[in-house]
């Protein structure tokens, strides 16, 4: 967070052929700081478990330390959410190592599962872009309904050849680290990560309270945003209607903001017509990249940090405001009591998830 | 919160070369045809022109041939708003063959990767293709579970409803290459003395009836 509050991009140009013929900004996992991290968690070699499963396995092995949980207790449910998950098994990246088979999701869960002691069988949430937050949002609503105590939810992907070549062929790649907002975006840039977020009935040292929360979809394009944010807009009504709070109880929005020129101008429209104009937004792909299916909730996590301590963090990138409506990009980061918070997701299939988290 | 007064409106099963639409088989795969053309056979007798069909790939076509049947005479869009009616699906293969077809032409020696296979390399689009069909805008969740697991589902639709949705489009999709297996139900409230409650038992009852 520090780097965050200080403005430092996470964001480097590399040049490996394993992900990208081409030299590309990426935001990147340094796997030698992943290994040890893994290897500190579990006390056992990283070298049994893909990338993807050392990402998800050490993002939720701090929350079990820090909370002093264990999944092993019938009261906790973890709920992971990836988009491709062990894609580069598919590839050959591990050679014998890692059986075929982990390639499927249900595998790559079980073997998380078996890891981590899991005594309830943990769901797997795959919907594109908006997988961490809807993974959150079912979480909430799990503890709501008293099914459990607790709940871990994490997220998390990989940036693989897979998906690098697949963004470029839609030509949705930044040659230059992603600009969202600006007037001279050009495309996304892609990142990797994992996060993991325990969601809780018990209140003890909590200070965040998720209290909305919603999906929709655009039913309009599978690969294109809704012009009119149709899909985002009913997902940002929901979540106010349901947390009970309207358009001015909002401090802050942490958007999607991929930089890709449709995605920023479908967002800026929704939140324009949900008369959220006023409310500082920032999106954080310009520090890290676009994490797919585990961006939602890793940006929920840093919308938490932002609340706790009172900082609104630049959005990266941004010099030149690039949409039709005058949101209030931010520009600078400033400290800024933050009661009530706003994130929003959108992605491929036209599925947009919102989440509101209130200050205890 | 549990809502106890949902029942199953309409039931679509499409899997062992059959389909069956609320009890009744109606069309048979026959000897030796591929799903693909199975699909295509299924999609040309319900003489219904949608030409984004024959850019999808086989799980989304299966989806929403399911969708389909199981939507068929349902007038919905007078009685509810779009926002209100949701779609959860769950499958375990995830986007089986598009995954493969994507790294094959990436892998392959001159192999261009195609944004049109890309983009369905993801399962949740299947949900974004049915919801397109159809203009259902309500709340959209794609499990990827090992098996059919009917107490994630009726959960999640019990919960659906107890937020707000009046209609919800939920099932079991599963596709990789030639194994598939689709479940499809239209849960709603409305009660005549036919329709079966939304249970876990009733689920699996229907599940397990042979044809």
């Amino acid at each position: 967070m520090e780097k965050l509050f200080a403005s430092e991009s996470g964001l480097k140009r590399i040049q490996d052929k394993r992900i990208s013929e081409t030299p590309l900004p990426l935001g990147q996992v340094d796997d030698t700081v992943l290994n040890e991290l893994f290897e500190e968690s579990f006390g056992q070699t990283s070298q049994q478990f893909t990338r993807c499963e050392r990402l998800f396995l050490v993002a939720i092995q701090q929350v079990l330390h820090q909370s002093g949980l264990s999944l092993e207790q019938p009261d906790t449910l973890l709920i992971l959410s990836t988009t491709k998950g062990n894609i580069d098994v598919l590839e050959g990246a591990y050679g014998d190592r890692i059986p075929q088979e982990a390639f499927l999701l249900p595998k790559m869960t079980a073997r998380i599962a078996h890891c981590l002691k899991a005594k309830n069988a943990p769901l797997l949430v795959s919907n594109a872009c908006i997988s961490g937050l809807m993974a959150l949002n079912i979480g909430a609503r799990y503890i709501q309904r008293g099914t459990y105590k607790n709940v871990i939810v994490a997220g998390a992907d990989i940036a693989s050849k897979f998906t690098v070549s697949g963004f470029q062929a839609f030509k949705a790649l930044s040659e230059e680290p992603c600009k969202p907002f600006d007037v001279n975006r050009t495309g996304l840039t892609l990142g990797e990560g994992a996060g993991a977020m325990l969601l809780s009935s018990e209140e003890k040292n909590a200070t965040i309270e998720v209290i909305g929360w919603a999906s929709s979809n655009d039913a309009n394009h599978i690969s294109g945003p809704s012009r009119t944010g149709e899909g985002l807009y009913v997902s940002i009504q929901k979540a106010m209607k349901k947390a009970e709070v309207s358009a001015t109880d909002i401090d802050f929005i942490s958007a999607h903001g991929t930089a890709t020129p449709y995605n920023d101008a479908m967002e800026a429209k929704a939140f324009s017509r949900s008369a959220l104009e006023q409310v500082p937004v920032n999106s954080l792909k310009g520090y890290w990249g676009h994490t797919l299916g585990a961006a939602g909730l890793i940006e929920a996590i840093a919308t938490i940090h932002s609340m706790e301590q009172g900082k609104l963090v630049e959005s990266k990138g941004y010099q030149d405001h690039g949409v039709d409506e005058p949101i209030a990009v931010i520009h600078q980061g400033i400290e800024k009591e933050l009661n009530c918070s706003l994130k929003t997701a959108s992605g491929f299939g036209g599925c947009n998830a919102a989440t509101i988290f209130r200050k205890k | 919160m549990a809502d106890k007064n949902l029942y199953i409106q309409h039931s679509c099963f499409i899997r062992a070369g059959k389909v069956v639409v609320d009890q009744s088989q109606i069309e048979q795969e026959e000897d030796g045809e591929h799903l693909k053309a199975f699909l295509k056979r299924l999609y040309k007798s319900r003489e219904t022109d949608y030409s984004k069909f024959h850019k999808m790939d086989a799980l989304c076509k299966l989806a929403f041939m399911a969708s389909e049947y199981v939507l068929e005479g349902v007038d919905w869009k007078s009685e509810i708003p779009a926002e209100d009616f949701a779609i959860v699906l769950q499958n375990r293969s995830s986007s089986y063959d598009s995954d493969l077809e994507h790294a094959d032409s990436i892998q392959r020696e001159g192999g261009i990767a195609s944004p049109a296979v890309f983009v369905y390399t993801l399962p949740n689009i299947m949900i974004g293709e049915i919801a397109i069909r159809n203009g259902i805008k309500g709340e959209n969740a794609c499990f990827i579970t090992d098996a059919f697991n009917s107490e994630l589902l009726v959960d999640q639709v019990e919960d659906a409803f107890a937020e707000g949705s009046k209609l919800v489009l939920t099932g079991w999709v599963e596709q990789a290459a030639e194994d598939y297996e689709a479940f499809f139900f239209l849960v709603g409230q409305q009660s005549q003395a036919e329709k079966k409650q939304w249970t876990v038992d009733n689920v699996k009852g229907l599940l397990h009836e042979p044809f």
